[in-house]
């Protein structure tokens, strides 16, 4: 079957700020290949270059070397964007739009009829709980609401391939639990996710495979069990080990 | 911690003495300078008076220009088209007429001088053509986009247009006597509104009593549109006097000013009106080098010295 | 075309959720009425200065509405990070600047005929006449001119780091543009050669804004411009949309997104 998500020897670099200098590699030599229905976890500590190689597949950053497709189709051509869904890492959403109107106008973005759209708002706003706040403008909401928010444009057009920056970062336990759930009836239903996280607890219960990056490499990569098995370690003293914690842990 | 927070208070409070202190200082070590400064170049003005006065006097030139653009229906030379002479300036053109209607009495025939202001105009006109042919396609092209043909006022209406800027230019600077004398020529001659240009007049002489342009615009209309010839003929006289008085040694540049050559010419008719032929005759001589309408000029000094003759010699 | 509709409509929303118009409306009618009031020598059928004033009112205004609007749209986008979830969608650069540029003109286009409504009534009311076939020519090449106003405002918004410097040299050049344009060819004689030759380029080269201002003609009752003249203007003037258009596409298609 063709992967949904393709990395190849994908490099990513920052210019410097001026010609002194140097430039910054934030990605380097990436391959991974994501299949339909499986739901990947992306690991690393800050700095590592997760949210640098989730901005080439949105077609933010282009490439230095390599490349990147999702569906078989180069991330520089939109349609490759249009059955996907997408979660900054922040909340960064028009303030003076309700969270309703910032729906409407991504769903009519992907050209969904207005019936259908009507439909799909309300089914993502009780998803991801935020009915009662649907007409105030997103300038009012919490942190935690905006990211629910987030988490509704994501599904606004029902996608296939789920690309989360940090989902569960500023939710509270509900929320996060909640965003857990979503996860794993997505996963139900066949779609695919690649989220990143720093939570391990749960990456480890709704990953099917884990990916750790440090540095702009990636250290480690496969199915948790068979990487708790072939360590001899759980994920939490694998991932120190990878990102060279090990001596302190030892002591 | 409550000792710690009045600590801080102290700090912020010796903070804002120095910083006042500081300000005194610098304000007394400014304030001799500045009043230095503003005294070197104008007086006794202060700062604030010498720009807001130069604000005023250029927003009055500015209403000035207005008017006169508005005269001619937006098609008005800009400082990059210069004009071969200032003949498309109204108060040039307006000049232009009052000259040749100097000599018939004022008021008898006014809609002959209508009409003949009106012409003056027009032959003006070909040469106030300050545009010239287009020198390329675009400049030819933009010349639908802005009013690029000569067209004056026609109706009333459209005179009564010019007269809001004219006030506002007299409001802004009320030292320039021009402002005054066109909105009283504009509102006498075609609006027929002798009280509200004589309110106006009187209003700008009280402010510039010296003006020797208001004073024969005054005198214009007390003549012409009062019928008093005598309180008319008096401030001639006086306007005369104030000028030759302001210029002791006239210069041939002070006589380009058709102000005295209009005064002279009045003056003559009055006199003559009134029998006086002799100083009539006089004054015509005066008038004679000054004005372009030489020959109609000499035809009327041959006819006083004809009349002078004419009287019997005083036994 | 249907998501350039869609974030059109979308900073249409913006602008009229922004107060700035309602008060710049507000503050022209009222200025305009109330210097309307007054009475000159006992008249007040003056229509002229009211016209002339008003249209300098509508001018100013529009001038300031669309060039703040143009030149915070893109930059806000790249530092409120607003562009990543909307860049996410299928939604190419070209579509977004376009769509940008479009509701700056649509908004301000809505402005410009609330502006001209007003003004529209109050010559026709002071001088019994309504030349609407004038006003209508001189609110399309109005609306022309906001359209290259934007799009150079938008080419600048990603020239210039600070919107607040790209507003203030936009607005410099264009009053330029609009004052000096037209003489460049006369200064260009007043030259010496190798700077004449070079002014003359120049002439050719720079947009004219100042066929789009016509507030001349309908002050002073001239007649209306040849349809074929306004057609020609119109077209030169979305020549310079897509220049500049294309320039900021250029541009921003290499840019980093955010700031
Ligand atoms: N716009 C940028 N310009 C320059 N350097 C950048 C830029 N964005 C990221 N970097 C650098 O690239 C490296 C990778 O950053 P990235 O944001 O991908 O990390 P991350 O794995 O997402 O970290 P975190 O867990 O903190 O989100 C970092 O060292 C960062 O300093
Ligand atoms: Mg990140």
């Amino acid at each position: 079957m063709e992967p949904i998500i393709e990395f190849q020897n994908l490099r990513v670099e920052y210019p410097g700020a001026d010609r002194r200098t140097a430039v910054k590699v934030a990605v380097d030599g990436l391959n991974l290949a994501i299949q339909p229905g499986e739901v990947f976890g992306f690991l690393g500590p800050n700095g590592a270059g997760k949210t640098s190689t989730m901005n080439v597949l949105l077609g933010f950053v282009p490439p230095t070397g390599g490349m990147a497709r999702l569906f078989g189709n180069d991330v520089s051509l939109p349609i490759s964007r249009q059955r996907i869904g997408y979660l900054p890492e922040m909340t960064y959403y028009y303030k003076f739009l309700s969270a309703e109107e910032l729906l409407r106008f991504y769903g009519k973005i992907f050209g969904i009829p207005s019936a259908v759209l009507e439909k799909r708002i309300d089914d993502v706003l009780k998803l991801v709980e935020m009915q009662d706040a649907r007409k105030k403008l997103i300038k009012t909401y919490s942190k935690g609401m905006q990211q629910r928010v987030g988490l509704a444009q994501a599904l606004i057009n029902n996608p296939d391939l789920l690309i989360l920056d940090e989902p569960t970062s500023g939710l509270d336990p509900v929320g996060r639990m909640k965003v857990r759930e979503i996860i794993q009836r997505l996963k139900h239903e066949g779609k695919t996710v690649f989220f990143s996280s720093h939570e391990l607890g749960e990456v480890e219960t709704v990953c099917d495979r884990v990916g750790i990056m440090h540095q702009g490499k990636l250290r480690v990569e496969g199915k948790v069990a068979d990487l708790v098995q072939e360590h001899g370690l759980n994920l939490e003293h694998i991932f120190l080990k990878m990102i060279g914690y090990q001596h302190s842990l030892a002591a | 911690m409550n000792s710690s927070e009045d600590h801080v208070a102290a700090r912020v409070r010796f903070g804002l003495l120095v910083g006042v202190f500081a300000c005194a200082t610098a304000a007394s070590w400014v304030q001799p300078r500045l009043e230095v400064l503003s005294s070197s170049y104008s007086g006794n003005r202060s700062v604030s008076e010498v720009i807001l006065g130069d604000f005023r006097q250029l927003m009055a030139n500015q209403f000035m220009l207005k008017a006169d653009e508005y005269f001619h229906s937006g098609y008005y030379p800009s400082i990059f088209d210069q004009p071969k002479n200032k003949s498309g300036v109204m108060s040039e053109e307006i000049r232009a007429d009052e000259r040749s209607a100097f000599s018939k009495p004022e008021g008898k025939d006014d809609h002959h001088g209508h009409d003949d202001h009106h012409e003056g105009v027009h032959e003006e006109h070909e040469e106030a053509d300050f545009l010239g042919k287009p020198r390329d396609f675009i400049e030819a092209f933009g010349r639908h986009f802005f009013a690029s043909t000569h067209s004056h006022l026609e109706s009333e209406q459209e005179i009564k247009e010019l007269l809001p800027w004219l006030k506002l230019a007299a409001e802004m600077d009320s030292t320039r006597p021009d402002a005054f004398v066109l909105t009283s020529y504009w509102l006498r001659k075609e609006l027929r509104k002798v009280d509200e240009a004589e309110a106006f007049l009187r209003q700008g002489w009280r402010i510039n009593p010296n003006s020797v342009e208001i004073m024969l615009e005054l005198a214009k209309l007390l003549e012409a549109d009062r019928k008093d010839e005598e309180r008319a003929h008096n401030l001639y006289e006086a306007a005369l006097t104030k000028w030759m008085r302001q210029h002791p040694h006239p210069t041939e540049a002070d006589y380009e000013d058709t102000i005295v050559e209009q005064l002279l010419g009045r003056i003559a008719r009055i006199e003559e009106k009134k029998g006086n032929y002799v100083r009539a005759e006089l004054l015509l001589g005066k008038l004679l080098p000054l004005s372009p309408a030489k020959s109609e000029i000499s035809e009327q000094i041959a006819a006083l010295r004809a009349k002078i003759k004419a009287i019997p010699a005083p036994k | 075309m249907n998501v350039v509709f869609c974030i059109s409509a979308l900073v249409v929303k913006e602008l009229y959720r922004r107060k700035d118009f309602y008060v710049v409306f507000v503050l022209t009618a009222l200025i305009t009425l109330m210097m309307g009031s007054i009475s000159f020598f006992n008249d007040s059928s003056m229509a002229r200065y009211l016209k002339e004033l008003c249209l300098f009112l509508v001018w100013v205004s529009l001038l300031f509405i669309s060039v703040g609007a143009a030149a915070r749209q893109l930059p806000a986008e790249r530092e409120q990070r607003t562009i990543f979830p909307l860049l996410a969608k299928p939604v190419s650069r070209w579509q977004l600047i376009f769509g940008k540029f479009l509701g700056c003109w649509w908004s301000t286009g809505l402005a410009l005929m609330s502006f001209y409504v007003f003004f529209v009534i109050l010559s026709g009311t002071r001088e019994h006449e309504w030349p609407l076939a004038s006003y209508l020519q001189a609110a399309t090449l109005h609306w022309v001119l906001l359209g290259i106003i934007i799009a150079m405002v938008m080419l600048g918004s990603l020239v210039f780091a600070a919107p607040s410097s790209n507003a203030t040299i936009s607005v410099v050049s264009i009053v330029g543009l609009m004052f000096l344009a037209r003489y460049l060819n006369k200064i260009a004689l007043q030259q010496p050669e190798p700077l004449s030759s070079l002014i003359y380029a120049l002439y050719f080269i720079i947009p004219h804004l100042e066929f789009f201002d016509v507030r001349d003609l309908i002050i002073h009752h001239r007649a209306a411009i040849p349809w074929w003249a306004w057609s020609v203007a119109v077209v030169y003037g979305l020549a310079y949309v897509a220049m500049f258009l294309g320039a900021t596409w250029l541009i921003f298609r290499k840019k980093r997104l955010s700031t």
